[in-house]
């Protein structure tokens, strides 16, 4: 079999500034010479991948400029600050703030929605910090950087913590939900107070979204930034092996996906604490969920309401991990429910609730590592309902009612864990949007590659291309994957998904519109597909180790594939193992045992 | 640079013709790189419901029909009479920090009523 003009994936997954990297075969060398490929996203906030590690990874940016240079584009007042003193990491690089009355150092910063400020800080002559942000409410809290505890907390924040980091360094933070003007760091004493004199040393200032604070980003002038970030392309191990994701565009309709004490949600019979437990993202941001105690008699639970719209698929998620309890209910609808009872113990649905209310309901649980687990709820709504509750509910019996009220004995401490809820139009789940605030959309990923010609990708009338696809959600009809065009943008080859009955037929178009695919082939979950083309009469399609061409196939003899473009932004998720391109048609029994699983 | 921007259109008809006007192919699909989310007609204020889920009072919704756009550039200048700014809180946004944080800005400089003003002598 000849050498792939062009190799993504197949272990050797890379991207570089935005560019997704292929590899083809150097000239003379040997060696793999990387190939960039355009891609685009457009949202790195809402984007998500699980990463080597089996972590969510999100974007994440520290909003403050001059993160660690409080000599700049900070306003100070009443308070000198030098720099050069020993820091909480070994460096040289803490300040001294030393207070000539009520000492305040600011950075002024428009955000809104659930954020984390954080600094690092150690007592000097005087031994407290009180952090501040100026928004509706004025989230503001003190700490003792002696004892390393909090003081007076007010102004609605969240959650505020102080960390010993050692040798009497502490990173303190707050978390709030505001709409804020500012990030304020003020020299405070041990008793909730202000001292007109004396200091303390500052270090690694850092303002972010979410409920807690991360990893410190250094900013100088520009915002400090890590993770998935805008247009990146997404290498994702969910399951453990690495797969190029591209996904359509969704929206997480819901406003705070990890806020979980906030007004976005409401409680029956049970109440809920935010930043209780490690969650799949490796931080300490999942809420718990108590059943009260008493015996109560409940659909409720912990719940978001929002308008549905008759005929309109629907999908609920959230990653939920046992605590004290392990079952668990996860429902579309007040008491005319569809939904699921789960074991998260033993990561297996109970039972399916289902309706005459909704259509296709289906429930399923998938294992995210560390005990957590992804619990999905899809179905089509009928009717459009202004206020249809969705809720989540422990218990500490395997109950499999047909409908999610049903009686339950709580001690008002044991309960279970969540973390990432998400409601999205759509028949079936994406990866996670995170939000904070507000609801967001994700835009859908979009990769390109122009100019295969004149790099050797393919031949002038000849190629090969086979697909290793890990996973593909695929249950609407005529989604395009692929157009690949030649160098005037005409359409040569589109590859389709289409949902036919019980299968998936996997088809393949040319400019004749014509099918090539046999219908009986039934797409697999992780298929294995070549496209092989000559330049005469041949084009053949070949599936999971067989030839699948459609009898009566028509192909032109002209085709000279130039680029490969994604044209929709609303097809299916696809995630590829592997990916090659060669420049010559592979024989019947190459491709046979190209494809064989 | 990709921008957001809200709009609010009379009715559902005159948003789909403006988005159309965008540009489609002869299958009804964007001929444009720009996204665009039909928001519809936004609950204005929350309906109350009773804990079985049972409606107390209806939600009110806004008499325009609401669509957001993350442009693939600057922002078409045909959209700007429709365009409507709001506090950052609650609403929907594209998932990209760099078009939510112009969008801040510019709502800041043009409305700053929707922004808290410091209070200075509160600690």
């Amino acid at each position: 079999m000849s050498k792939a003009s062009l190799e993504l994936g197949g272990g050797n997954w890379a991207a570089k500034d935005g560019k997704l990297l292929g590899y083809a075969v150097g000239d003379t060398s040997g060696k793999y010479l990387p190939r960039e490929f355009d891609f685009t996203r457009g949202a790195d906030i809402a984007a998500t991948r699980v990463n080597k590690d089996g972590l969510i990874e999100k974007y994440r940016e520290n909003l403050l400029l001059q993160s660690n240079n409080f000599g700049t584009t900070w306003a100070i007042s009443n308070a000198s600050l030098t720099s050069g003193h020993a820091g909480y990491d070994g460096s040289s690089d803490a300040w001294q703030c030393e207070a000539s009355g009520l000492a305040t150092v600011l950075q002024s910063v428009s955000t809104s929605g659930v954020q984390t400020f954080s600094v690092y800080a150690k007592a000097g002559t005087e031994n407290g910090i009180f952090l501040r942000a100026d928004g509706v409410n004025n989230p503001r809290c003190f700490f003792n950087l002696d004892s390393g505890t909090l003081g007076s907390i007010l102004g609605g924040v969240i959650d505020a913590n102080i960390e010993d980091v050692g040798n009497g360094w502490h990173r303190c933070s707050i978390t709030y939900s505001d709409t804020t003007n500012d990030a304020r760091i003020y020299v405070a004493n041990n008793s909730n107070g202000f001292p007109s004199s004396g200091n303390i040393y500052i270090q690694d200032a850092q303002l972010e979204q979410g409920l807690v604070a991360t990893d410190y980003l250094e900013s100088g002038a520009t915002t400090g930034k890590a993770g998935v970030l805008e247009d990146l392309p997404r290498i994702d191990y969910t399951g453990g092996s690495a797969s190029l994701l591209l996904e359509p565009e969704r929206a997480n309709d819901v406003e705070n996906s990890e806020y979980h004490s906030g007004s976005t949600y409401a409680n029956n019979n049970v109440s809920t604490t935010d930043n209780q437990a490690i969650s799949p993202e490796g931080v300490q941001n999942a809420a718990k969920i108590v059943l009260d105690s008493g015996t109560n008699t409940s659909n409720g639970g912990h719940y978001f309401q929002f308008g549905s719209t008759a005929g309109t698929d629907y999908t609920i998620s959230v990653f939920a991990k046992a605590g004290e309890y392990r079952y668990f209910t996860f429902t579309y609808g007040s008491y005319s429910a569809g939904g699921g009872h789960f074991d998260l113990q033993e990561g297996t649905l109970l039972g399916t609730i289902t309706n005459a209310n909704y259509s296709n309901v289906v429930a399923s649980i998938e294992d995210y590592g560390n005990g957590w687990y992804r619990l999905v709820v899809s179905l089509t709504d009928n009717s459009s309902v202004s206020g249809r509750f969705l809720s989540m509910k422990p218990s500490p019996d395997a109950s499999v009612p047909s409908n999610n009220n049903y009686s339950s004995t709580g001690d008002g401490t044991s309960g279970a864990y969540i973390y990432g809820f998400q409601l999205e139009e759509g028949s079936y789940p994406t990866s996670y949007i995170p939000t904070y605030g507000v609801s967001a959309t994700r835009n859908g990923d979009d990769i390109t590659y122009n100019g295969m010609q004149s790099k050797g990708i393919f031949g002038a009338n000849a190629g090969t291309i086979f697909l290793d696809i890990k996973r593909a959600a695929s249950y609407d009809n005529t989604e395009i994957v692929w157009n690949f065009r030649d160098s005037s943008d005409n359409d040569m080859l589109m590859l389709y998904y289409e949902r036919e009955g019980e299968c998936d037929v996997f088809r393949l178009r040319n400019q004749l519109d014509t099918e090539f695919t046999t219908d009986s082939f039934t797409l697999s979950f992780s298929p294995k597909i070549a496209i092989v083309w000559d330049g005469t009469s041949r084009l053949e399609i070949f599936g999971n180790g067989s030839k699948i061409t459609k009898t009566g196939g028509n192909f032109s003899s002209d085709v000279s594939i130039d680029d490969m473009v994604r044209q929709r932004l609303d097809r299916n998720t696809t995630e590829f193992s592997q990916i090659l391109f060669f420049p010559t048609a592979l024989t019947d029994s190459e491709c046979i045992a190209l494809t064989t699983l | 640079m990709r921008k957001f921007r809200k709009y609010a259109f009379g009715s559902q008809g005159a948003a789909t013709a403006k988005i159309n006007a965008l540009g489609l192919d002869e299958e009804g699909n964007p001929t444009h790189s720009h996204s665009i989310v039909r928001l519809g007609n936004i609950v204005v204020t929350k309906g109350t419901y009773d804990e079985e889920g049972n409606e107390l009072t209806a939600p009110v919704l806004s008499d325009k029909y609401h669509v957001d756009v993350m442009w693939n550039g600057e922002p078409d200048p045909d959209w700007d009479s429709q365009m409507v700014w709001c506090a950052p809180m609650g609403v929907h946004v594209f998932g990209s920090s760099s078009a939510i944080r112009e969008w801040v800005s510019t709502c800041k400089e043009l409305h700053p009523e929707y922004f808290p003003e410091p209070t200075e002598e509160e600690v």
